[in-house]
């Protein structure tokens, strides 16, 4: 029995010595093309980020409290390169940022990015590499609308290779912070080309009348069970015969998309509107059109009230 | 047994792909491009071929109930070979198989035929059952490969993985008309499901009825 046992055990440590001894001999062979690879793969990248530099030195990073910055290389004169990775949306992503010496951002290269095609991808496009090369390490920069998760992580590994590089350079100012993108505008909309809502109360103070009007969203006209009209509250004023001003009561649509219209820029259109001008029109929000149009809709109730 | 037949039995009747449904993990998510498939399968055939070689050659020392993990050590030291290799040899290769490489341990074609022949059989048998298995399952992933490529991208393309110099490119398929979700698992999927269908159709056909003589 003990014979048998001592039979297997010697037998397995041999086959796995021989194997051993294999893997060795092909890894001191393979080992320094391996090394020489990598090192070359890593110069390309580092290249296309400055193409003048001629000679690329590792920049130890000891001071990052984000975790983020995996390596860091100073191009001779030009400026310095982070190599950063991120969690995405699907898988983390590995890019190169690299900033002059003056601190202007000159290039950024997406190395490895496994998000959904066509969304998250969006970030190694001009789209959004265009929005970064240029600007400075003390500005913002904005997140892609629509690829919120991917756009942002990638924002916050910048930002943790600006804090480095501005904390080693002396640059002050912070490092911008993450800047949510504008809002888009989609198609102008009448304020008479859409039926009327229904006004819930309104009162008098002096020449303005403020209401209180709703008008139907998305999950109304939908037909979700249980929806309700979106509400506002409308001050006009009866004697110039203008808009005041116009801001949510209550939000009924979909969370997250009905809520993008409540933004100043979409606010703003509605004040100093004519209630006489049958051509007045307001733009919709890009994503959020039927949102949009249920403001339009407690407007006229209010108008022809 | 006949020696031709063994060869070709990996071919159709037991393709390991689509007959015996054997390695399907690494099929269904390599398969994007002609350079993977070519790629996956010179490797299979090589890890294949030599740990057959060198499970048959030992099939006389090797003690019975130790024989499992005896054969995984062999095979993991050959897939480990082997990715060391394409590492350093052919690094667009390496970084596109990725994770598959090392995968290819416990692909059950590699310890399935380890089992089922190489432990039964002689060295040289087993040699041919590892180039006609391995073959077979080149050609399938190939097949996958070129239909999910020119699908989804239109082209059909191969670079020497070596040189990363471009041998041959062909547009079949207008930009316009690519079904772009052929590169995602689910044209795996679709892909994988018909040929499978139209090799089970082959297998199990009634074969010819032969005229009754008087």
């Amino acid at each position: 029995m003990v014979k048998k046992a001592l039979h297997f055990a010697l037998f397995l440590a041999i086959i796995s010595t021989l194997a051993g001894g294999a893997l060795a001999f092909v890894n001191g062979i393979t080992a320094p093309i391996i090394a020489e690879n990598a090192i070359a793969a890593e110069k390309a990248n580092l290249q296309i980020i400055f193409p003048t530099a001629t000679s690329f030195a590792p920049l130890e990073v000891k001071d990052d409290e984000s975790g983020l910055i995996k390596a860091a290389y100073t191009a001779q004169g030009v400026g310095i390169a982070y190599k950063v990775e991120v969690l995405g949306y699907a898988a983390p992503i590995k890019f190169l940022i690299g900033f002059a010496d003056d601190g202007k951002i000159v290039g950024l290269s997406i190395l490895e990015l496994k998000d959904t095609q066509g969304i998250g991808t969006r970030v190694n496009s001009p789209e959004f590499i265009d929005g970064v090369v240029g600007k400075t390490t003390s500005d913002g920069i904005a997140t892609l609308s629509g690829a919120t998760v991917t756009s942002g992580a990638v924002v916050k590994g910048i930002n943790a290779a600006k804090v480095h590089f501005n904390a080693l350079k002396g640059i002050e100012g912070g490092t911008g912070g993450v800047v949510t993108p504008p809002l888009q505008f989609g198609a102008s909309v009448g304020i008479f080309s859409k039926n009327a809502g229904t006004v819930v109360s309104k009162s008098v103070d002096g020449d303005v009348v403020t209401f209180i009007a709703d008008g139907n969203g998305y999950r109304v006209l939908e037909g979700y069970d249980g929806a309700k009209a979106n509400v506002f509250e409308i001050k006009i004023n009866t004697v110039t015969k203008k808009v005041v001003s116009v801001k949510f009561v209550e939000m009924n649509d979909t969370a997250g998309i009905g809520d993008k219209i409540d933004a100043e820029e979409f606010w703003a259109q509605f004040i100093g509107l004519d209630i006489t001008n049958q051509d007045s029109s307001i733009d919709v929000v890009s994503g959020a059109t039927f949102t949009s149009e249920s403001v339009v809709r407690a407007l006229r109730a209010a108008i022809e009230d | 047994m006949n020696r031709l037949d063994n060869f070709k039995a990996g071919f159709i009747r037991e393709n390991p792909v689509f007959a015996l449904y054997l390695g399907l993990c690494s099929v269904l998510a390599i398969s994007t491009t002609l350079n993977n498939a070519v790629g996956m399968g010179a490797a299979v055939i090589a890890v294949l071929t030599l740990s057959n070689v060198i499970i048959a050659a030992m099939r006389k020392i090797t003690p019975d109930e130790i024989r499992i993990p005896v054969y995984i050590v062999v095979i993991a030291t050959l897939v480990k070979i082997a990715e060391l290799l394409i590492q350093a040899y052919a690094t667009d290769l390496y970084v596109a198989l990725g994770v598959f490489i090392p995968l290819i341990v416990v692909n059950c074609i590699i310890l399935g035929r380890a089992e089922a022949f190489a432990s039964k059989n002689t060295i040289l048998d087993s040699a041919i059952d590892g180039i006609g298995m391995g073959l077979g399952y080149t050609v399938g992933l190939i097949l996958i490969s070129v239909i999910r490529q020119v699908l989804s991208s239109g082209i059909v393309n191969f670079s020497n993985p070596f040189t990363q110099q471009m041998i041959f490119e062909v547009r079949l398929i207008p930009q316009n008309f690519v079904i772009a979700m052929f590169s995602q698992p689910t044209g795996a999927f679709l892909t994988f499901a018909v040929i499978a269908a139209g090799v089970e159709y082959l297998r199990t056909r009634p074969a010819k009825k032969t005229k009754e003589v008087k």
